[in-house]
């Protein structure tokens, strides 16, 4: 038994040195790339859309794929972490403190989106079924709507001068703390309440399963993430119009999670990382290219109808007790 | 057995129009096995609902002196009130071994859960040896067991049973009611509800017997086995 054990703490103290060795390696990677300008710019700017499409790809995740609920709204969260962000560094920080104080403007931005999150939440579910959908597609388009007409933000012509103050290790950094606790929570005792009401939130409750809270906390945690893209986001275009935030912004993050898999965090990177390379690829096509999309999706679909990873999951981002019983 | 665990006072259940339940009075000793009978739509099913506030309801229902009125499920079900409910309703997309630590939610006693986990094992090796399966590719059998195993985890005091021989093989009918008897040998107390009357009132120390929403009978498993209507409306004598 003892023998059990010490091979299970073989596998934690492995996967630490793995998790350890990727991160130190991304980072000092992008750092290099930022510093010493080692890829092409272009190449640095579809990166960071990767990094911040992940984000995204994994915060709705969160609540399609592992929780089992449908928001199609979320687009709205990632303005409200934009919008924030962007107004606290134009009107207060527009100056050197700016770059030193910016990734406290970006967890602002988050954490700001998490407190709308839960005022969404709190109403939706109190009734289950598609009643979270509508909340966030009204919600998506009320925001949407609602910039529009405050001038103070720039109403429906945009928000603009902010500095770029997103570069490529900003965007690994969050990348990283993203998957590192979205992994965390779904694996832990909370993740796997989670989990239970996806599959059936009746029988999840009769397990003594908090099924309000779990949904409310899950929710605010995925809006905080689409809240600090959205602040990413903001600093990598330096602009911001309602426009960004539209119900096609959030439809592109739905696609990114059917595409890469639902309930898999390899399954978001996968997806987020296909999607929008693919994206790029495709722009010498033009206006083609949203034929051309749309039609891959659906092969997609037809072939592989649960998306590239479909509920399965790198053994990686799985608890290492679950290997551990596998192997032994 | 003299404390009672559960009082089911006046009980009535509506679905809009449907009278479902129309004042059930039913009283459960500490210890016991209450076997709960009737035909197809009786309201066996909404009396267990109604226990662990899964549906609304008039009249009241105490567990241990405490009324269970306006509380939600997972707060009733953390009182000690475990419910199977029918048809299982394993958590299908995951492993055998989420299933189980799921059931375990709400519990912080470590050392319980990990002996409780050994005692499920033990009533269930076939579960050890399907841990990692995912549960929808368990067999029928091996889904009840799951859903017996779940319940012992969650470790109620009183567990409501809804008719878990269903769709089961005689031997494996036999083997679940072994275990039933097993588990309310180490405390629980045992609501079952079945429509296999026989077997249940083998192993019950009272019954019941509802009808089109009403207790028609009650008593001791004896009596009930040797009572005329009994014999001939649910034991096919
Ligand atoms: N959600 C519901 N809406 C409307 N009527 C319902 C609902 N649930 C149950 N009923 C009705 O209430 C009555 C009692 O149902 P219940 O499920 O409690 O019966 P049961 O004794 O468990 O039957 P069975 O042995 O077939 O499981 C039935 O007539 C049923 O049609
Ligand atoms: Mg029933």
């Amino acid at each position: 038994m003892s023998e059990l054990f010490n091979n299970f703490d073989k596998i934690i103290k492995k996967r630490l040195i793995i998790s350890i060795i990727i991160f130190a390696a991304g980072m000092t990677l992008s750092l290099c790339i930022h510093q010493y300008n080692i890829l092409d710019q272009y190449i640095q700017l579809v990166m960071m859309y990767v990094g911040i499409n992940i984000i995204l790809t994994l915060s709705l995740n969160l609540i399609n794929g592992y929780m089992g609920e449908f928001s199609v709204g979320h687009a709205g969260f990632m303005a409200v972490g934009a919008y924030v962000s962007s107004m606290l560094s134009v009107r207060f920080f527009n100056n050197d403190i700016g770059q030193i104080v910016f990734p406290i403007v970006v967890l602002i931005g988050g954490i700001c989106a998490g407190f709308v999150g839960l005022i969404v939440a709190v109403p939706s579910f109190r009734i289950r079924g598609d009643y979270l959908a509508i909340v966030t597609l009204s919600f998506n388009m009320i925001v949407k709507s609602g910039l529009e007409n405050v001038d103070s933000v720039g109403g429906a012509r945009g928000f603009l001068g902010m500095s770029r103050l997103t570069t490529l290790p900003w965007v690994m950094l969050w990348t990283f703390i993203a998957v590192w606790i979205i992994r965390n929570f779904v694996n832990s005792s909370y993740g796997r309440g989670v989990l239970s009401i996806r599959e059936d939130e009746t029988a999840s409750s009769l397990m003594t399963v908090n099924t309000q809270k779990i949904k409310v906390r899950a929710f605010m945690l995925s809006s905080f993430f689409a809240g600090i893209a959205g602040a990413l986001y903001a600093h990598l275009i330096q602009f911001i119009s309602p426009r960004s935030f539209d119900l096609i912004k959030s439809t592109e993050m739905l696609i990114m999670v059917y595409l890469g898999g639902i309930g898999s965090i390899g399954g978001s990177i996968l997806g987020a990382s296909v999607y929008t390379i693919l994206l790029e690829l495709l722009r010498p096509l033009g206006i083609w290219r949203m034929v051309l999309m749309p039609l891959l999706l659906v092969i997609l679909m037809i072939y592989r109808p649960n998306g590239i990873m479909g509920l399965r999951e790198f053994s990686f981002f799985k608890p290492a007790i679950d290997r551990f019983l596998r192997n032994k | 057995m003299s404390n009672y665990i559960l009082n089911i006072d006046n009980l009535t259940v509506k679905y809009g129009k449907i009278s479902a339940l129309n004042g059930v009075k039913l009283n459960v000793y500490e210890g016991e096995i209450i076997a709960l009978i009737g035909a197809n739509g009786a309201g066996k099913t909404s009396m267990l609902k109604a226990v662990s506030g899964m549906i609304p309801y008039g009249g009241n229902i105490e567990f241990q002196g405490k009324t269970l009125k306006n509380k939600a499920v997972h707060q009733i079900v953390s009182l000690g009130i475990t419910h199977v409910p029918e048809g299982r309703r394993i958590f299908g997309n995951l492993t055998v071994n989420e299933n189980l630590t799921i059931a375990a939610w709400g519990r912080k006693d470590n050392s319980g859960i990990k002996e409780d986990r050994s005692r499920v094992f033990k009533l269930f090796p076939r579960l050890m040896e399907r841990i990692d399966q995912q549960s929808s590719t368990l067999s029928g059998g091996e889904q009840q067991m799951l859903a017996v195993g779940r319940a012992i985890l969650t470790g109620g005091k009183l567990i409501l049973l809804d008719e878990p021989s269903m769709g089961l093989s005689p031997i494996f009918v036999k083997e679940i009611f072994k275990v039933i008897k097993e588990i309310n040998n180490d405390g629980a107390t045992i609501i079952l509800v079945e429509q296999n009357a026989n077997m249940a009132l083998q192993i019950a120390n009272r019954g019941y017997v509802l009808e089109t929403g009403s207790i028609k009978l009650s008593g001791s498993t004896e009596d009930l086995l040797n009572n005329p209507l009994v014999k001939e409306a649910y034991l096919g004598v």
